[in-house]
């Protein structure tokens, strides 16, 4: 994984649990007090053992701390830079959903060695949508619940959610995306007629 | 030519797909006029439509000095920078395509888009990636921008954190150079105070011999007076530089703040003269610490003797003793400290001054006016007494500066207020072991003098040969460092038949004090060279009272 990730790990953990506990978490998984390079490949156990270290500091299941740092993604992302290419892949957000795949070949020409995950509009409802999601890393689908409620918030969306694991085929998530718009805030982004 | 229809020229036939691939393009005829616009254009430059003229919208920046349908065409091949002539910073980059219209007219095509170096530009053009179609890798362009601005933050980072290493290391080498520094004047420091103090003992122990057969209208008696009083500066400064490289003997005992004060206020006042007034005041839950009683005089001294010559036009110093309000460092307690503040409101120092002030041989004052001892024998002596120092001070603002010592709950250790007892011998017998012919030989003659029986030997070899002849001694005067035993092992020896002997170890060297830390068995003292014949004959009487002479057996 590039190190933009790991950079993304310990901001959410300095964030929310402060410095210490990244010292900890760090140390825990055997990794050097060294900042993350952007664009450095790191294996990905380092980022494994990361969420792990994470888990065991913070006593909560990794499937939590993966949850949160899909949440946090879709924060850091405009932070370190890249908030006109989240604008541009979407208004709404099956729109969002329906450019994901083209976000990351686009994001392709600046890191040449990413193996970014796919993802597919398999149905759309006029309040809610069916996305796969296939990936060559195991155990990362509740990184895209995450991911999902993070851009329910950033459309102004409650999300209701729903997974199963498909094997038949090429093996997949499906998520079962339902939505509402949030009561008290400004005009909500989730029609698929945007 | 005009456009009698509508005042714009006719649509050609290629227009949609242009439109599609190029949002960005734009076309114009022989008279410069527009024939087509792209989308893009069009929603971010409403004035730039169909029939308007090009160079009153367009400017060309590059190539330079390219102007008209032909010398256009002529470049077809080249890069072209434009510009909107109402925006400027909206520049279009591309090249423009000779082509010909529906009609048969000659067109000149424009193909190209935005000219972005950042992603942020983005949106403050009023555009998104979406303008830009798949097939354009402008969008591409400026998200490997970012990811190149991205990567040079990290250089940033990088930089910053090797050049804070590269400033701590270069800090701790500068500190490491200090303390070797400190060390190397330290140690040559202390071994010439050492030695001078031998022979200092001496010239001032004979003066003080030969004043005491003098009558008081002796000629000499000034003189000899004058030497005595030489030698006595002479062991203020071997005192100094043992001080500043840590090696004066102390003793640590539990002292009460409000007496050692009170002492010091009447020993410096005489000093201050009448334009500088001394303040004191102790607290009275901070009025116990452990310390050496003359070495808190000694550092005091200097301390209130420093402020004085800080305010040459007079002023006040004020000696404070409190509990601490921060501990002298993060790793330490604040309680386990007392706080003894020394402040005056003289001339202050700047940065670079308070930076070297403890350092030996380091002097603001005239020459001939101080050798820089004071303030590096009071961080010496300090560090001694395991407590620490600190000062605040600005230019024209004052000094103060901050004594943390340690803490003491408990009462003066006891003796400590044991009168001087008559000093004068009756003719016990006193066993003498100096390896300095010239101290032996004085020590010798003060005792002889007194009434002590004197035996004395160079070495503990000596010594105990003189024992197993038979002599017996009522006391026993040892050097402490001595070829062959040290002083302690002689006195273990001769005491091995089971009596104490009352001893005194004279010493010069620091190693030797701990001997006064606790480490004393209670008929044994420690004194420091040099000291006064008289004051080490105070000590005998006091020792021969407390142990009356018995027979010693032989060993």
């Amino acid at each position: 994984m590039y190190g933009l990730i790991n950079k993304a790990v310990e901001g959410l953990v300095r964030s929310r649990f402060g410095d210490d506990a990244w010292a900890r978490i760090r140390t825990r998984a055997g990794l050097p007090d060294e900042p993350f390079i952007s664009m450095e490949q790191y294996p990905d156990q380092s980022t494994y053992d990361l969420v792990a270290a994470a888990s065991a500091e913070l006593g909560a299941p990794a499937e939590a701390i993966l949850e949160e740092f899909g949440r946090y993604w879709t924060v850091y992302t405009a932070e370190v830079g890249y908030g006109e290419l989240m604008r541009s892949a979407g208004s709404t957000l099956p729109e969002f959903l329906r450019n994901l795949d083209q976000l990351h070949t686009r994001v392709q020409l600046s890191f040449p060695h990413l193996s970014p995950p796919s993802f597919a509009v398999k149905t759309e409802h006029a309040d809610g949508l069916d996305l796969q999601y296939y990936s060559s890393r195991p155990g990362l689908a509740p990184l895209v619940v995450g991911l999902l409620r993070g851009l329910g918030e950033r459309f102004n969306l409650d999300l209701e959610l729903k997974s199963e694991r498909v094997e038949a085929g090429r093996a997949h998530d499906l998520f079962h995306i339902r939505w509402t718009a949030r009561a008290n805030q400004g005009s909500a982004r989730g029609s698929s007629t945007a | 030519m005009t456009y009698p229809d509508c005042g714009a020229p006719p649509r050609d036939s290629n227009e949609p797909l242009v439109r599609r691939l190029f949002p960005f393009f734009f076309a114009f005829d022989r008279d410069l006029r527009l024939t087509a616009v792209g989308p893009r254009l069009e929603a971010v430059a409403p004035e730039f439509v169909r029939g308007a003229s090009m160079p009153e919208h367009i400017a060309i920046d590059r190539p330079t000095g390219v102007r008209g349908f032909d010398a256009i065409r002529e470049n077809d091949g080249t890069v072209f920078m434009l510009s909107m002539v109402a925006r400027p910073q909206f520049r279009l980059r591309g090249q423009f395509v000779a082509v010909k219209g529906d009609d048969g007219g000659d067109r000149l095509l424009f193909v190209g888009g935005p000219w972005l170096t950042r992603i942020s530009e983005l949106s403050e053009l009023g555009l998104t990636m979406k303008d830009f179609p798949p097939h354009d890798a402008r969008g591409d362009f400026l998200i490997l921008l970012q990811t190149q601005e991205l990567s040079l933050a990290d250089v940033r980072e990088l930089t910053r954190r090797l050049r804070a290493q590269m400033e701590s290391r270069k800090r701790l080498e500068e500190e490491l150079r200090q303390i070797q520094k400190m060390e190397l004047v330290g140690r040559f420091a202390g071994g010439m105070a050492h030695n001078f103090n031998n022979i200092l003992m001496a010239i001032h122990g004979y003066a003080a011999l030969a004043l005491s057969r003098m009558s008081p209208s002796d000629p000499q008696r000034n003189s000899i007076e004058q030497i005595r009083l030489a030698t006595d500066h002479a062991a203020v400064l071997t005192r100094s530089l043992l001080a500043m490289s840590r090696q004066q003997p102390v003793r640590i005992e539990a002292l009460d703040l409000r007496r050692e004060i009170g002492d010091l206020e009447r020993l410096a006042k005489p000093l201050l003269g009448e334009r500088i007034v001394l303040t004191c005041a102790v607290e009275a839950d901070a009025t116990r610490a452990s310390a050496d009683s003359a070495a808190l005089k000694q550092i005091l001294m200097n301390l209130v003797l420093n402020a004085r010559d800080a305010m040459l036009a007079g002023g006040t110093v004020s000696i404070e003793v409190r509990l601490p309000t921060v501990a002298p460092s993060d790793s330490l307690r604040r309680e386990d400290f007392v706080e003894i503040r020394v402040i005056d409101n003289g001339i202050g120092m700047d940065d670079e001054t308070k930076a070297r002030i403890f350092e030996p041989f380091f002097t603001t004052k005239e020459v001939g006016k101080g050798v820089g001892l004071g303030l590096s024998s009071v961080y010496g002596l300090i560090e001694q007494l395991g407590g620490h120092i600190a000062v605040d001070s600005a230019p024209r603002a004052g000094t103060t500066f901050r004594v943390y010592l340690p803490r003491s709950e408990g009462a003066s250790l006891p003796g400590a207020d044991t009168p001087v007892l008559a000093q004068g011998g009756r003719g016990e017998r006193v066993l003498l072991v100096e390896d300095e012919p010239l101290v032996r030989k004085l020590l010798e003659r003060v005792l002889t003098q007194a009434g002590y029986q004197v035996g004395s030997s160079l070495g503990s070899d000596a010594a105990l040969q003189l024992a197993k002849r038979g002599r017996a001694f009522d006391l026993l005067v040892t050097d402490v460092v001595m070829p062959g035993l040290s002083g302690p092992e002689l006195a273990v020896e001769l005491e091995r038949g089971g009596r104490c002997i009352p001893t005194i170890f004279i010493s010069g060297h620091n190693e030797d004090a701990q001997l006064s830390r606790g480490k004393l068995a209670p008929h044994q003292r420690f004194m420091a060279k040099p000291f006064p014949p008289m004051e080490l004959l105070g000590i005998i009487r006091e020792l021969l009272t407390k142990y009356p002479p018995r027979d010693m057996p032989a060993v």
